[in-house]
């Protein structure tokens, strides 16, 4: 299409769009005028559109991750010892390799004994990377040639994905290099049989790619054989280790991205187009390998193998082994050169010069010169460099921030010549959101830019008539990239608070104005000044100019109870604290732990800094798992703090949280804590989420989803609660409600993988199934580890097959779903997301599956929802089954419980309003149902 | 802290800009070490329930790899672009890497269930999305630096209309338009 017709074709599409799409018809066949081919064009890309909507938003490297991680999840051992596939009878597993797991078997029909090996499901379930593989496979299978090890056949059952090759009986390379050093005859024997392997599959255009010494196999008899032709161009998972061999841990990381790390050749590297001359390249680097016992290249990570490569010459043979003839050591100079040009021309050449090695041990044929000298190396310091940069993501939000502080700059001016009058406040409260605070200064006062806001929003929601919302920290703000309206928008808000600070030598300078949400004119503005240790006095001032400006008759701000130091420290670490949770980095734990003891160390009656000491660890828990003891941690500081303040709401649901991690949970305890918790901490979105679980398994997904949009509002930057419980609701029959929540969450955040698919899902209960379908497929969340949001998808793949009623799918499902749930090590909270999934189980027949992860569901503790076990279609069809008594009779009972501790909580006053209603309706639920069971 | 200059990165991507190609030697395995924090990450941080996952795991990436706030705000549209190129051709490169060609064939021997399962697409398609990038530029020179600053770079729309010299609003108008238009180039390779 040429220019004028293209621009053309894209001015119809947009006016198109714009259009309600039932006019957009009578819009083409106006605008396109009897020009087919432009309205066919036109027609096409709307067709595309909405499979559009979420596409390319995740930026490409997330993308790139999400496969990584994929990639690098763990195989799964299959198991399959003694099982039968199609005419392959399974005998043993053999090992587990980068590009799965290795069975010996039985071939039946021609009675031989075969290797079969399996694929990853990452390459199984995929059938684009299996398209690929299936091709390079069949060409590489086509290759007959006694160093390659021989491909028979390309099979599938029961959507399990194998090759059936030749059973090999020896070792690898690798294996034999660390065993002991080779000798150099044994060197030029093997090597010349790759050369002539690599050489005939060249000959046949096809190119290994991922030569390397666990690749080549030594059979009993000295043969040498090459592996896994074709498998290289496929993901290869983190761990690559034989079953023999010690994992060797830097030469396999970035495996999973392009060859192994040590073997790669410069263009590969370098992101140039490869051909065979990587092969001779990696060749190269396994004959210096053979002959050295050492890597050619080998950094300190996987990076500094990569730079290596690129700059660096391997040490001289002749120093690591001195029977190295000048002849051996050209060879693998040539094979090594930088510029492929510049290697052997062929394989087939390289073959030759090692046979002329061969036999003349000192041979003075020259095969051109070695690498040129190479650039300084580049240190695994400077790789390291990156992390020590402070950042937070602010070029977009200042860019905002400095028009508006231009704009402050100058109304400030005017208005110190001009005190405003008092603005009118508008009927209803008015409402305040603190803004991150722009920070000038030395870098370790970054921390400010949260401490400010935080601070001032403390002290103001002590303001009668005053709605302070909870101020959003500076890397959740970044989430809307300093779209103001959309802040105002998602917290309902008519002011906000912007801020900003300089810090030099001990004391600040803070700037405060109030600025109108709606018109963005300020309406205030005051500059305080003092030193570092009047900081809770210049915050309150502050404060107070606000409650001033708003809410005149409103009792003043009152002091601060702790200093200003430990004030400082506690803020500091809460801007710590939230950076790990986010970005789980080791150094923000360390700097969040260290502040929080020290602001305990100024004033140990501060009860909240011991409090976010045992959630930093909750978060540590949730980030790398109990290693390190965390739960312990968790639990004692969240006592220690309640020890100091029994009101402490955020220790109280830490602690619940706490509970909910163990292996043996105890709903009655967990949900008493969760109840303090809520309500010692009614700002506190973690709280309300907190609760919303606990009133949850067991009790009543009503009460589960009202605590959980009760957090959202809270924090409406905060996600996770919106996900949750727009996905119980939808399980409610409230998918219209479901929708509406998903999607405002999906504003602040369009590329947030996992509340995608959890759309999905909403989606197919609303009956919409093709639009759940792209939205699952878009999410990619699969690729994320097997047993966490990639279960999760496969659950709501799953309910979307069965809706489909496409059985194979189903099935394969199906199988998946009820392994990893049945699975003895899932956690209570991975139990009791799956519950729903019990329902396309036993819409598709299988009752037994489907109770049976009901009953995990008791025994792990979190025991499925009333609400749901009574009212859903699906699971209704499961009380022929006799072992359902006994999940309706946990579900009941813990039901019963919850109403009982809830009601206790309602006579103290201590049970929160969002959780009135639902209450009163699992109640009457109960009373119902009395005596059915 | 290293002590060393925290502003490699930036410096490398503006050798890389003034024609320096050993700059994009030292700059991939930067990008690759970032690459696999993230991939660690997601790995290791999925627990249902409390976790925070956002994109601000995203962004801080990008940010350690492209920080433009040392940047002089004359040179930041450059820098911008700049590091969006650079990103594509390392991240194309990965897609390459991992054997995500073109896709293509009917399985052949293989019985496998194609219809349901879906698949990992975008990170797969790096590739087929590099050409069509390429055939988009030669219509639409601007449309295609716009996705590229996007997708590639990172940037927002606003930071992208800095870069291009235009409005917020043609920005969007135009990334609409070429994500559907990339996504049926996509599915039209997919098919040959």
């Amino acid at each position: 299409m040429n220019q004028e017709l293209w621009h053309k074709a894209k001015q119809i599409y947009q006016s198109a769009i714009e259009l309600d799409p039932s006019q957009r018809e009578a819009f083409l066949a106006q605008a396109c005028a009897g020009d087919d081919l432009m309205r066919r064009e036109v027609e096409s890309l709307l067709s595309h559109r909405p499979e559009a909507e979420y596409f390319m938003e995740s930026p490409a490297l997330d993308a790139a991750a999400r496969a990584l991680a994929q990639e690098q999840s763990p195989v799964p051992d299959r198991g399959l010892s003694g099982c039968s596939l199609l005419h392959y009878r399974i005998t043993e597993k053999l090992g587990a390799g980068g590009m799965g797991v290795v069975y010996k078997a039985k071939d039946t029909k021609l009675r031989r004994f075969v290797a079969l090996k399996f694929l990853p499901d990452a390459v199984s379930e995929d059938r684009n990377t299996l398209a690929r593989f299936e091709r390079e496979a069949i060409a590489a299978s086509a290759l007959n040639h006694p160093n390659i090890c021989t491909i028979y056949e390309i099979g599938a059952d029961e959507g399990q994905c194998f090759i059936a090759m030749e059973l090999l009986e020896g070792q690898t390379l690798k294996q034999r290099i660390q065993a002991q050093p080779l000798p150099i005859d044994e060197i030029l024997s093997l090597a010349i049989q790759v050369a002539d392997g690599l050489e005939a599959a060249h000959a046949g255009g096809i190119i290994h790619r991922d030569i390397k010494p666990a690749n080549i196999f030594i059979t009993n008899r000295g043969h040498a054989k090459i592996l896994d032709f074709g498998l290289a161009k496929l993901a290869r998972p983190e761990a690559e280790s034989e079953s023999l061999a010690p994992i060797e841990a830097s030469s396999t990381r970035t495996g999973a991205v392009m060859g192994t790390a040590g073997y790669m050749a410069p263009e590969q590297v370098r992101g140039l187009p490869c051909d065979y001359r990587a092969d001779i390249f990696a060749f190269g680097c396994v004959l210096y390998e053979m002959v050295s016992g050492q890597q050619a290249f080998k950094g300190a990570t996987p990076a500094d193998t990569m730079s290596a490569i690129l700059k660096d010459n391997p040490a001289p043979l002749r120093g690591l082994r001195q029977t190295v003839s000048s002849g051996l050591q050209q060879v693998v100079d040539r094979c090594l050169e930088t510029c492929p040009e510049d290697r052997f021309a062929s394989v087939h050449d390289v073959a030759l010069a090692l046979k002329a090695v061969s036999s003349v041990p000192v041979s003075a044929r020259q095969f051109g010169g070695g690498r040129g000298a190479g650039a300084p190396r580049l240190s695994s310091a400077l790789m390291r460099l990156l992390s020590s940069v402070r950042a937070h993501r602010w070029r977009s939000v200042l860019g905002s921030l400095a028009v508006l502080a231009a704009l402050l700059a100058a109304t400030l001016a005017w208005l110190s010549l001009h005190p405003l009058p008092r603005i009118p406040v508008a009927a209803g409260f008015p409402s305040v959101l603190a803004l991150p605070c722009k920070v000038y200064g030395a870098p370790e006062a970054a921390f400010l830019t949260d401490a400010v806001p935080q601070t001032m929003s403390t002290l103001l929601a002590q303001v009668d008539g005053l709605d302070t919302k909870v101020p959003p920290s500076s890397l959740e703000v970044d989430k809307v990239k300093g779209d103001l309206a959309r802040l105002a928008e998602l917290y309902q808000v008519s002011s906000f608070i912007v801020t900003s600070l300089t810090a030099s030598e001990g004391r600040f300078a803070l700037n405060v104005q109030l600025v109108d949400a709606a018109t963005r004119t300020v309406r205030w503005g005051q500059q305080y000044e003092g030193p570092r240790n009047s900081y809770n006095e210049l915050a309150r001032q502050a404060a107070d100019g606000i409650r001033l400006a708003v809410r005149p008759a409103a009792t003043p701000v009152p002091a601060v109870r702790v200093s200003s130091e430990a004030e400082l420290a506690y803020r500091e670490g809460t801007y710590f604290l939230y950076r790990y949770i986010n970005l789980a980095q080791q150094r923000d734990f360390d700097a969040a732990l260290a502040a929080f003891t020290r602001a305990l160390a100024l004033d140990p009656s501060f009860a909240t800094a011991a409090a976010k000491i045992s959630l930093l660890y909750m978060g540590r828990f949730e980030t790398e798992g109990n290693a390190r003891g965390s739960l312990k941690d968790l639990e004692s500081w969240a006592r220690r703090a309640i020890g100091i303040d029994p009101r402490c709401g955020e220790a109280w649901a830490a602690l619940s949280g706490f509970d909910l991690h163990t292996t043996r949970p105890d709903p009655e305890k967990g949900l008493e804590h969760a109840v303090k918790g809520a309500a010692f901490a009614p700002r506190d979105a973690f709280a309300a989420s907190h609760l919303g679980w606990r009133a949850g398994y067991p009790g009543s997904f009503s009460m589960f989803a009202a605590a959980n949009a009760r957090a959202y509002d809270l924090d409406p930057l905060f996600l996770t609660p919106a996900v949750n419980a727009a996905t119980r609701l939808a399980d409610l029959g409230r998918a219209t409600e479901a929708l509406q929540l998903i999607d405002r969450a999906l504003r602040v955040e369009p590329d947030l993988y996992w509340a995608v698919m959890m759309r999905g899902y909403v989606l197919l209960k609303l009956g919409r199934l093709d639009e759940a379908e792209r939205a699952l497929r878009s999410s990619q969340a699969q690729a994320i580890s097997e047993h966490t949001i990639g279960a999760l998808w496969r659950q709501i793949s799953l309910a979307v097959a069965v809706a489909q009623q496409d059985a194979a799918a189903s099935n394969t499902l199906a199988r998946q779903v009820v392994a990893s749930v049945l699975d003895a090590r899932a956690e209570g909270t991975f139990v009791a997301n799956a519950i729903p999934a019990a329902a396309p189980l036993a819409r598709m027949g299988r009752t037994d599956a489907a109770v049976r992860i009901l009953l995990r569901s008791v025994e792990a503790g979190v025991p499925p929802p009333y609400d749901f076990v009574l009212r859903d279609p699906d699971i209704q069809s499961l009380r022929g089954d006799s072992r359902f008594a006994k999940v309706l009779a946990a579900s009941r009972d813990g039901a019963a419980m919850v109403a009982r501790i809830l009601g206790q909580a309602r006579m103290r006053g201590e049970l929160p309003a969002y959780l009135h209603a639902p209450l009163d309706e699992l109640v009457q639920l109960l009373k119902e149902n009395e005596g059915r069971r | 802290m290293t002590g060393r200059s925290p502003h490699v990165v930036t410096r490398l991507l503006q050798n890389w800009g003034r024609g320096d190609q050993a700059a994009l030697d030292e700059l991939i395995p930067l990008v690759y070490d970032e690459l696999h924090r993230l991939a660690h990450i997601y790995m290791v941080r999925e627990r249902p329930g409390h976790t925070l996952q956002s994109s601000a795991l995203v962004n801080e990436a990008y940010l350690r790899l492209v920080d433009a706030r040392h940047i002089e705000w004359q040179d930041r549209a450059h820098f911008f672009a700049i590091s969006a190129n650079v990103m594509r051709r390392i991240l194309v490169e990965f897609g390459r890497a991992r054997g995500a060609g073109k896709r293509g064939g009917k399985v052949g021997k293989v019985e496998f269930d194609e219809g349901r399962v879906p698949s990992p697409e975008q990170g797969a398609d790096l590739i087929a999305l590099d050409d069509a990038l390429n055939a988009l530029a030669a219509v639409d020179p601007r449309e295609a630096k716009v996705a590229e600053l996007r997708f590639f770079g990172g940037l927002s729309a606003e930071e992208t209309a800095e870069v291009l010299k235009v409005s917020s609003k043609t920005v969007l108008r135009d990334w609409e338009h070429a994500k559907v238009w990339l996504l049926r180039e996509l599915r039209r390779s997919e098919q040959q």
